[in-house]
């Protein structure tokens, strides 16, 4: 997949929907007023207050039998009018496509994206002009053939007529869309070579967010740039410490599919790029660049790895990273002596960098809710507090104002920080623990995707069986002995368990030469040594220190080193255990020194279970019926008030303005090669290139300019009104790449843009119609 | 106002029509032969396209649905054709290959008998396109796709030479000479698509593109042999963007990189037969075609001192220039040095000094580069020792005999080559290159060239097996 979809921003959509329909509702009352005002003198105020009233009762008197009545009209005229020859089109188009699309490709899952894309393309060009002209024609035609006065004689309200009018011709297209959407399943089905019904799938996808860590190991927002013209793509180097961090937020079992022997297994696809400066082994060059996914649960990364976007408070953000608190803390300390004595030696950046620290740290640990954290929390929060305007004052210093920074209450605050680490470090490292679980690297198929299920698919089994890092070990040791502590499972008449190496093996599923290891010589030894004690029938670890740390200095001194040739191996839950914060977190790295993998957020992703592929179709159809219904909407509206050319023309701009919606805004934005409309004209008329410019004087420079200005602002307050069409055309993609239509990201979005659009037109139109003379043509 | 009225009007626009419509239907209308074969007057249109072969029939294999597209479009192909290929650029940008493949197919159903849009997306397809795929096979995939657009180029374009020779130079130096050749050579043959195979698990050729499951080198020699056979016919569209001389040398020329492979896999054999057929394609064929230099004068570049009068006579230029003219082109088409080259591959003794080395080279990377003990105490050379010595005199022997030929190129990095495994086998011996040995002269000669001789000996015994 090649695009990348965010989430769709309800709240704030909601919120401007109300604001520029409150807006409308204000100036359109006003207008009316003034023009009542204007029209009818002192009486105009009365005439628009009853006018007012009279529009209010129509409004929430609705009868659903005239409406229903009025739809049926619209319905039958439609169909008189032949907007059921769409079909005969449709069907010429859906017999002769194969003379165009035959053979395009022999892949099947090309050959589904070239199907899928043909038809829905099909379907919604064809469709589109139909909608556009019964819908401009409507309501102009009753007026101009007086057919409408017949109707508007009957106790019908004006609003109804528009109501009907949009209904009737919603109801006919989107018959016609089932209808089509009923004979392209049939045509796809039929259709597509029997080799590719295979790829004929919807791939329910959970996407995550994407973040990098550079060459260092350092967090990127992006990757290395490899020289591609369509920047969608960032590269992480082979061999070194760059990888794509992958964070998928509200991981939890569903997202876990069943594999075909009952077990809960995680399935990630990737679709990764492969960039090679060498040509590589002979293995690498056949087989493709070898990738690695290693499963974290890293809440040390996520708390302070941001103090690392600044070279000065690097280490501090190692120092962190490797839970070595008191370090950090000393570090800190320093700092706040540095900003004390000679803080202008740090950059504003490093202040910004500081800054995004403290409030990051604070942030996650007190997302954590645990107490032991509260203290240490706050005061992260309160440093990036103080912190927060020293960047700013800074800047205002450098511009010769007069400004006094607090250098000594940031100094202060951060000797706070470093204090409340070194107080509660234990406490830290107890509640950040890291767990790293690396897969077996794997042969990245350059684009392909879904083709085949063993392709670019990783099987995750729920249960994780792996060789432990020392850290991890010392988590795993800990956790075991104090929960069998707990249970009275260690000790028997105050000694350890005679068979304890056996039930480890059992039930702890470590090996039997380990937990040997782990039992006779290291337990068995610091028992005799006495730094372990038994006391109430419990094992005690030494004074003032914890399991972990007891584990963790004994790893740390060979005592625990595997008697096991494959090493520690131990089982985690993906669930339970790697995901606990709520999320989970993957990094990918390459694995083959001078060798690039490219990735983009949509790259990678948990693969639920596959759901029939019409399932998808169907809901792209939704999508593109809310597009019909949008320029039903539209059409009715405006033909409510000019005549049908007219309408029409409005429609046809509506819809290029929306459907170039995204161009118009990167054009707006400079984002976009070439300039305006007159500039352009004028470097026609001289032969001349962009690069060059116009040859014309400074004064006829200015007014070329302003005049695309002017229809740059044309274009800014259409690009307000009307929307992105790729709200409608996103599911489509979608399901060309074979990919389930997320309904809460994609479908609703669109149906929300209907609706926005519905309400206050069906109202407008209503007004226009009501307020109209219907004599004057 | 117009004072005529409706059936008026309609009646005075009806007879415009009939008035527009008559001169289109005379132009239009079909030739008719006479019993004489002469065309009549009526069907201008229909004889100028016939006698310009300007006909989609005679241009090539007329596709039903470009015609259907073009009439739908009426005026606006062009524009649609433009649309199309910033379509298919933005679409390789983005790396949608799958668009791209069907964007193209669009464009030439819009403009099928444009032939720089064969050569150029073809060309698109098997070599950019190709190499944006990481994994070798998918890379194959791509130039095939690239050698069958062409292929469906040549049909819908039957009298266009260049295309047919396009396929030839695609299969040859793709399989041939492309840094995955070692791959496509094997693909070609055993393409790794499953679809191919001709018994469960034994791979097969694509048909489209080698049906008879052949050599790339051969199935390139009969697209050039096409190629040369359409410009014998003097094609529509003759042959533009390359010199003709070269354009002709194509079926020699992959019979002469065809013989190179026989040695190469160890089928000597073939070796002498191979080259055999390449040296006369050479002489007799290609050296015996007629072209036009400078001037539009006559040459043919594999001539005798008759042919030489001949043709200055036929020219109307002294014998003198002639030969000038001749020295020219041998110079610029290599023509010696192939000729000398096939000439000796055809020889029993470079035959029996390839099949040396190969044994040698066999010996070496199959870990008997070794010296062995003999029983009785005494240390005996190893067998790649003995083989290398053997080679190293015969290719002596031939340099001697060919001194222009070992000046340079391939027999000289051959020799280099040869010193190095000797010197190769020396070292993992525990000893120096002796004093003397054949080809040392060479080799002392050419003290740029050894490290290129040690390059290349690396990356052959990479994956040797030591005993």
């Amino acid at each position: 997949m090649d695009f990348d979809i965010r989430p769709y921003d309800f709240v704030s959509a909601l919120r401007g929907w109300l604001l520029l329909s409150a807006g409308l509702a204000v100036i359109s009352l006003a207008l009316a007023l003034v023009l009542s005002v204007a029209r009818n003198g002192a009486a105009g105020l009365r005439i628009f207050t009853e006018g007012l009233k009279s529009y209010f009762r129509d409004t929430v008197t609705l009868s659903s039998r005239r409406i229903l009545a009025v739809a049926r009209l619209a319905l039958l005229e439609a169909v008189r009018r032949k907007a059921l020859m769409v079909f005969v089109v449709f069907a010429v188009l859906l017999m002769f496509a194969g003379w165009f699309i035959a053979d395009a490709n022999e892949r099947p899952e090309l050959q589904v994206q070239v199907h899928v894309a043909f038809l829905l393309k099909s379907i919604a060009w064809l469709m589109l002009p139909a909608v556009i002209f019964l819908s401009c024609w409507a309501v102009p035609e009753d007026i101009r053939l007086r057919s409408l006065h017949t109707v508007v004689t009957k106790p019908v309200r004006r609003v109804e007529i528009v109501l009907g009018r949009i209904l009737g011709l919603a109801v006919v297209f989107l018959a016609v869309l089932l209808a089509m959407g009923v004979i392209g399943q049939l045509w796809l089905s039929r259709r597509i070579p029997e080799s590719a019904r295979a790829a004929l799938q919807c791939r329910v996808p959970v996407f995550g967010n994407l973040y990098f860590l550079n060459a260092e190991g350092q967090p990127a927002e992006t990757g290395i740039n490899v020289g591609d013209v369509y920047a969608y793509r960032s590269h992480i180097q082979g061999n070194s410490r760059a990888r794509g961090v992958f964070l998928f937020p509200k991981f939890d079992e569903s997202a876990l599919t069943i594999n075909a022997e009952g077990a809960q297994e995680l399935l990630l696809e990737c679709r990764f790029e492969a960039f090679r400066t060498v040509k590589g082994s002979e293995k690498s060059v056949k087989e493709g660049i070898q990738a690695q996914y290693t499963l974290m649960s890293n809440p040390r990364e996520e708390a302070f790895g941001i103090f690392a976007q600044s070279e000065t408070l690097r280490p501090t953000a190692e120092a962190f990273r490797n839970a070595e608190f008191r370090n950090a803390s000393d570090l800190l300390k320093g700092l706040a002596e540095r900003i004390r004595k000679a803080p202008q030696e740090l950059r504003p950046a490093d202040y910004v960098a500081l800054h995004n620290g403290l409030l990051n740290a604070g942030e996650q640990l007190q997302r954590r809710k645990d107490e032991r954290l509260t203290e240490v929390s706050t005061k992260f929060l309160d440093g990036a507090g103080v912190c927060f305007p020293i960047p700013k004052m800074m800047a205002d210093q450098d511009a010769g104002l007069r400004v006094e920074i607090p250098w000594e209450n940031l100094a202060k605050a951060v000797d706070e920080v470093a204090a409340s680490v070194l107080q509660r470090s234990a406490d830290l490292l107890e509640a950040l623990p890291r767990l790293e679980v690396p897969l077996p690297a794997f042969s990245v198929a350059e684009y392909h995707g879904g083709d085949d299920a063993s392709v670019n698919v990783t099987r995750i089994p729920r249960i994780l069986r792996f060789v432990a890092g020392d850290e991890s070990l010392a988590r795993f040791l800990a956790d075991v002995t104090t929960e069998w502590n707990a249970a009275g499972k260690l000790v028997e008449n105050a000694a350890i368990r005679a068979t304890l190496v056996s039930d480890l093996v059992a039930q702890a599923k470590i090996s039997q030469l380990n937990a040997e290891r782990l039992v006779v010589v290291v337990l068995g030894e610091e028992l005799a040594a006495g730094k372990l004690s038994i006391a109430g029938g419990k094992l005690s670890p030494p004074e003032g220190t914890s399991w972990f740390v007891f584990y963790r200095d004994l790893i740390s001194l060979q005592r625990l080193v595997s008697e096991d040739s494959e090493g520690w191996i131990i089982e985690k839950d993906l669930v339970k255990d790697l995901s606990k914060d709520g999320y989970l977190r993957v990094e990918v790295a390459c694995v083959d020194d001078q060798m690039y993998l490219g990735m983009a957020r949509p790259d990678l992703f948990v693969r639920k279970a596959d759901r029939p592929f019409w399932v998808g179709y169907w809901k792209a159809l939704v999508g593109m019926g809310a597009m019909l219904l949008l320029m039903v909407v539209v059409g009715v509206t405006v033909s409510c008030v000019v005549k049908s050319n007219v309408a029409l023309f409005f429609s046809m701009a509506f819809l290029i303005v929306g459907l170039l919606h995204d161009f118009i805004i990167r054009k707006l934005m400079e984002l976009e090669k070439g300039m305006g409309t007159f500039e352009s004209a004028v470097l026609l008329m001289q032969d001349r290139n962009p690069e060059v410019g116009m040859d014309v004087s400074s004064t006829t420079l200015k007014v070329v300019q302003t005049a695309d200005k002017s229809l740059d602002g044309v274009l800014w307050v259409f690009s307000r009104i009307v929307p992105d069409f790729g709200v409608f055309s996103k599911a489509t993609r979608y399901v060309e790449n074979r990919f389930d239509v997320p309904l809460v990201d994609v479908v609703l979005p669109a149906l929300a843009v209907l609706g926005g659009f519905f309400i206050p037109c069906a109202l407008i139109a209503g007004a226009l119609l009501k307020f109209r003379e219907l004599e004057s043509k | 106002m117009s004072r005529m009225n409706s059936r008026q009007r309609k009646l005075s626009y009806g007879a415009g029509i009939l008035l527009l419509l008559a001169p289109i239907v005379y132009l239009g209308f079909p030739s008719q032969q006479s019993g004489d074969g002469d065309s009549s007057r009526l069907g201008l249109l229909s004889q100028k396209r016939r006698q310009y072969e300007l006909g989609e029939a005679t241009l090539g294999n007329v596709d039903p649905s470009s015609s259907a597209v073009n009439l739908v479009l009426l005026g606006l192909r062009g524009p649609a054709a433009t649309w199309l290929h910033v379509q298919a650029i933005e679409h390789q940008e983005r790396k949608e290959w799958a668009k791209l493949r069907a964007t193209v197919d669009s464009i030439i159903l819009l403009q099928p008998h444009y032939v720089q849009i064969w050569k150029f997306q073809g060309w698109n397809l098997a070599y950019n396109v190709s190499r944006e795929w990481d994994k070798v096979d998918d890379r194959f995939y791509w130039v095939k796709e690239g050698i069958k657009f062409l292929q469906e180029g040549t049909r819908r374009n039957q009298s266009v030479p260049i295309l047919f020779h396009d396929v030839g130079d695609f299969v040859q130096n793709k399989m041939g000479v492309s840094d995955e050749k070692k791959f496509f050579r094997e693909y070609f043959e055993k393409d790794p698509d499953p679809r191919f195979e001709t018994a469960p698990g034994v791979p097969g050729p694509d048909p489209a593109i080698n049906p008879n499951g052949l050599d790339s080198y051969l199935v390139a020699h009969d697209w050039f042999v096409d190629a040369n056979q359409k410009d014998d016919e003097d094609g529509v569209v003759g042959v533009r963007g390359m010199t003709h001389v070269f354009f002709r040398q194509g079926p020699s020329k992959a019979l002469i990189n065809f013989a190179g492979t026989r040695a190469q896999r160890g089928l000597f054999d073939e070796h002498v037969p191979a080259w055999d057929r390449a040296y006369k394609s050479w002489m007799d064929d290609y050296g015996r075609m007629d072209f036009y230099g400078l001037d539009d004068k006559k040459y043919r570049l594999n001539s005798t001192e008759d042919d030489l009068t001949t043709l200055a006579e036929e020219n109307g230029i002294t014998v003198s220039a002639q030969r000038q003219l001749w020295a020219q082109n041998l110079d610029m088409t290599n023509f010696r040095q192939w000729r000398d080259i096939s000439n000796l591959e055809r020889s029993e003794q470079m035959l029996e000094a390839r099949k040396s080395f190969f044994a040698a080279r066999e010996a070496y990377n199959g870990g008997r580069g070794f010296d062995q003990g003999d029983g009785a105490g005494n240390l005996q050379i190893s067998e790649a020792q003995k083989y290398l010595e053997t080679a190293m005199q015969k290719w002596q022997e031939l340099a001697k005999a060919n001194p222009n030929l070992f000046m340079d190129g391939d027999y000289l990095d051959e020799c280099m080559l040869l010193v190095q495994y000797y010197d190769a086998v020396h070292q993992q011996n525990n000893r120096s290159l002796p004093a003397t040995f054949p080809l040392k002269e060479i080799w002392d000669a050419n003290v740029f060239e050894q490290s290129e001789a040690k390059r290349t000996f690396l990356i052959e015994t990479k994956a040797r097996q030591v005993q």
